[in-house]
This record gives structure tokens, sequence and C-alpha cells, in this order.
């Protein structure tokens, strides 16, 4: 609601109390506006030589954009104006900090400086800042975990068709046919521990847990639990340059912790060339059924 | 009596914890031996190399447990009741060590310690510290740190 009346109050199309339009104006004004007090305005009517690092600016960012964070930022030292550069300062180094991916309203917000970033990338996802729910499973005895608010379902197998696939790798068990949508099964350990040795066949495979809303299916003999993980009852993996979504351990349970992104995108990386969407011969190639 | 007193100081009296291995036995300095532990379930984990058997819950901290035999160049051999994990702490981490067995503590002079001889298979043989004779038996003692590479020690730091 509050957003519906600002671009009227800037325009002037609602005629208010001066001292209420002045506040309303303060809050719907772009954050690198916001707070600014008239003395910066005027402090920056008079001629002074900019000072350095100002004068570049993105090309993404709108004229008024711009002249909003050059009034700030070129505003001459008194003590007001000091204030408010302090404040622009300290957004411009707190934004890439608690925001993920700099946007072009970040930009406005932190100012010039925030410009030239790339967006960042977490080195560990959101949920496993907080407790987290956690499904564990297992195949040949391993025992791995993945949070559940990352995956999509898990699947009782034995209910729907399977379908094995030639030419495809070891670790690709073959598609499952799931409400009409057709899943990627994985063999888990093959995939994740390839040096136990461990082959799963597409009989074994009881369950099914789907990554995200992917169609990657990871396939396990059985579930084992269902719990609420402490985050500080994991370890997490400091370098995770190799196996990137092995992200830690459950120390109380003793199993791998799947960060279900990675693998998401590890496995998409693993298949340059989309799987065929239609089997060529079911009857024949069916293992499972 | 001064000549023998600075001889004894030299000559350091050091505890050796050994244990045994495919019929031999082996000692590692007690200073280096947190605790012995009955085997217990070891977790595997993604990735890891051969000598690497998994990860222990001991006491809410991880602790990553070693295939010795492996190591050694040994056969692996069946879990008994004699298994034991010994819990080591070397210059960089904590880790556990898989033996068949541990016998005892034993008292060694520095004196008793001999040298390496040179025979055997090359990349065993950098693992040893010395060798000992006690009670008609051969005791070779372990040096913990040249157990694994350098590279080897951090790459256990990542499980």
């Amino acid at each position: 609601m509050a957003g519906e009346q600002a671009p009227k109050n800037r325009k002037g199309h609602v005629k208010r109390n001066p001292l209420v339009q002045s506040y309303l104006d303060d809050l719907f004004l772009p954050a690198g506006e916001a707070g600014k007090p008239k003395a910066v305005e005027e402090a920056v009517n008079t001629p002074k030589a900019p000072p350095s690092g100002t004068t570049e600016t993105a090309g993404s960012v709108s004229r008024e954009q711009q002249s909003s964070t050059k009034e700030v930022t070129e505003a001459p030292s008194q003590s007001p104006v000091e204030r408010v550069s302090a404040v622009t300062e300290h957004m411009a180094e707190a934004a890439p900090v608690e925001v993920p991916v700099a946007t072009e309203v970040d930009v406005v917000q932190a100012g010039n400086t925030l410009i030239t970033q790339t967006p960042e990338v977490r080195a560990f996802p959101e949920w496993s800042e907080y407790d987290f729910d956690s499904l564990i499973f297992e195949a040949f005895g391993i025992r791995l975990a993945a949070p559940m608010e990352r995956l999509g379902g898990i699947h009782a197998l034995e209910e729907y068709e399977k379908i094995s696939l030639f030419g495809q790798p070891d670790w690709y068990l073959g598609v499952v046919s799931i409400h009409g949508q057709k899943m990627k099964l994985i063999d888990s350990a093959k995939l994740l521990m390839p040096e136990r040795g461990y082959k799963m066949t597409l009989e074994e495979a009881k369950f099914g847990v789907q990554l995200n809303k992917t169609d990657w299916c990871l396939a396990c003999h059985s579930l084992k639990d269902s719990i609420m993980i402490p985050n500080a009852q994991v370890q997490w993996r400091k370098k995770r340059e190799q196996r990137p979504w092995f992200i830690g351990t459950l120390i109380e349970y003793m199993c791998s912790l799947i960060d279900v992104e990675r693998l998401v995108e590890y496995l998409d990386s693993l298949t340059p060339h989309p799987l065929p969407k239609e089997p060529a011969n079911s009857d024949e190639t069916d293992k499972g059924a | 009596m001064s000549t023998q007193a600075v001889k004894g100081a030299e000559d350091a009296i050091l505890q050796w914890v050994t244990f045994r291995l495919d019929n031999e036995t082996y000692g590692i300095n007690v200073m280096q031996v947190r605790e012995v532990l009955r085997y217990t379930e070891i977790a595997p984990v993604p990735g890891a190399p051969p000598y690497v058997l998994g990860i222990i819950n001991l006491r809410g901290n991880v602790v990553t447990v070693i295939d010795t035999r492996l190591r050694f160049g040994l056969m692996s051999t069946d879990v008994t009741d004699h298994t034991r994990i010994i819990v080591i702490e070397t210059e960089n981490q904590v880790v556990g060590i898989l033996v068949d067995a541990v016998a005892e503590v034993v008292y060694l002079r520095q004196s008793e310690i001999e040298s390496t001889p040179n025979v055997g298979n090359e990349e065993t043989a950098k693992f040893i510290q010395g060798v000992c004779h006690k009670n008609d038996e051969l005791l070779i003692l372990i040096d913990l740190e040249k157990l694994m590479t350098e590279e080897e020690w951090a790459e256990l730091e990542d499980f």
C-alpha cells in the first residue's frame, strides 16, 4: 500500500500537509537518497572538485540514480554530510555480505563503489546457517543425508515402472515414470562413493530421493530417518574444491550430508547431452518390470 | 658416579604402546597415544583415499580412521574381538589407526633402539623409526609423523 502512494507523492498528484509530505518523501526516496538532510543538497550546489573514485558509473545505472549517488558522495566534509557519507560507505561495505548476488538496486543503495562487483556465490547454502530437517537414507550400508527442504519428493519405486537404458554411465540406473514425470534414477553409491566398488541394480532400487524440483532421483535401499539436525551437529567441510556436493558430516549419525544444489550442478555437468525423453523400446530394455 | 649419571641422563627411557599387525609387533610413542578404543562402526567418507577407512564419532568429534594394514602393505583381515582403534595425536591432527590388537606398554632405553635395517619395501620402511629386541621378540618402532606425507595429512583434514 505504501508502495502505491510513493509515485503519487513524488509527482505531486496528491496534496498533503508539507510535514507529512516531507516525511513520506523521505520514506519513498531511493535508499541512496533516503534520510539525506537538506544540508546535503545545499552543499552539493556549492562548486567543489569531486573526490576521486566518484566519476566512474556503470552504464546500467540510470541517470537519476547516478545523480542521486553523486549528490551524496560529492558532498563537502561538513558534519551532516560526513554522517551521510559514513552511512553510505557503511552500506557499500555491508551490502555484499548480506546479499549473495549484487543487483542493480543493491548498486544504487550502496553507492558507486559496488557497481563493478561481479555476482557473488555463497560458499554454503542458506539452509546450512540454521537447524534443518534432514532425510537419512542408505545404499549398501552407506548412509547419506540431504536437507528435506531441498528435496522434491521421496518415492517408493516399487510402485512405478522402471526402465533401464543402454549406453549410459554406470551410475545411471535408468528412468522411472512417476506421476507422468520421467525421473532419472541414479546409483547413489556408485556416483558418490565409486571407490567403494558397489553397484546397484535397477531391481534393488527401493526408494528414490528426488533432488529439488529436478528430474534427478537418488536411488537407495532404505530410508532411515527424518530428523531435525542442529547446525552445530554438523562438521562442515572447510575446503570444497573437490566433491563440492559433499558439504559436511552429521556427527551423531556419521553420515555424509549432501548439498543438493551442488549435486544437481555436478550431475548436469556429467550429462552434456540430454537423455532421451522416450525410451526406444520399453519391453526390451525394462529389466525391472 | 658423575660419568654414570651423565650416561643415565643421556640414555632416556621412553614408553611405547605396542600393537600387533599380522604376526608382527609394532610400537608407537606413548606420548602420541590419546586413547585406545574397541572397534566401532566406521562410516565411509565420499572420495576418501584407499588408506582411509572412514570416520568415527569420538564423543562428538569426528575422527578419521586409517587402514594401517593397507598402509603397511599388508593384506586386509576381518575384524575380531581384539581389533582396536588407537587414537593418536600427531603434530597436525588427531586420527585413529586400526590395528589387530593392542599388546602392552613397554619401557625402552634410547640405547636399546637400533637403527632400521635396510631391508623390505621402501614405502613401508620409511615409517620405521627403529627396532628393538625385547623378550626375544623384534619390536618395530613407528614414526607416526612419517606414516603419511604432508599432502596426505592435509587431505585428512578435509573429511
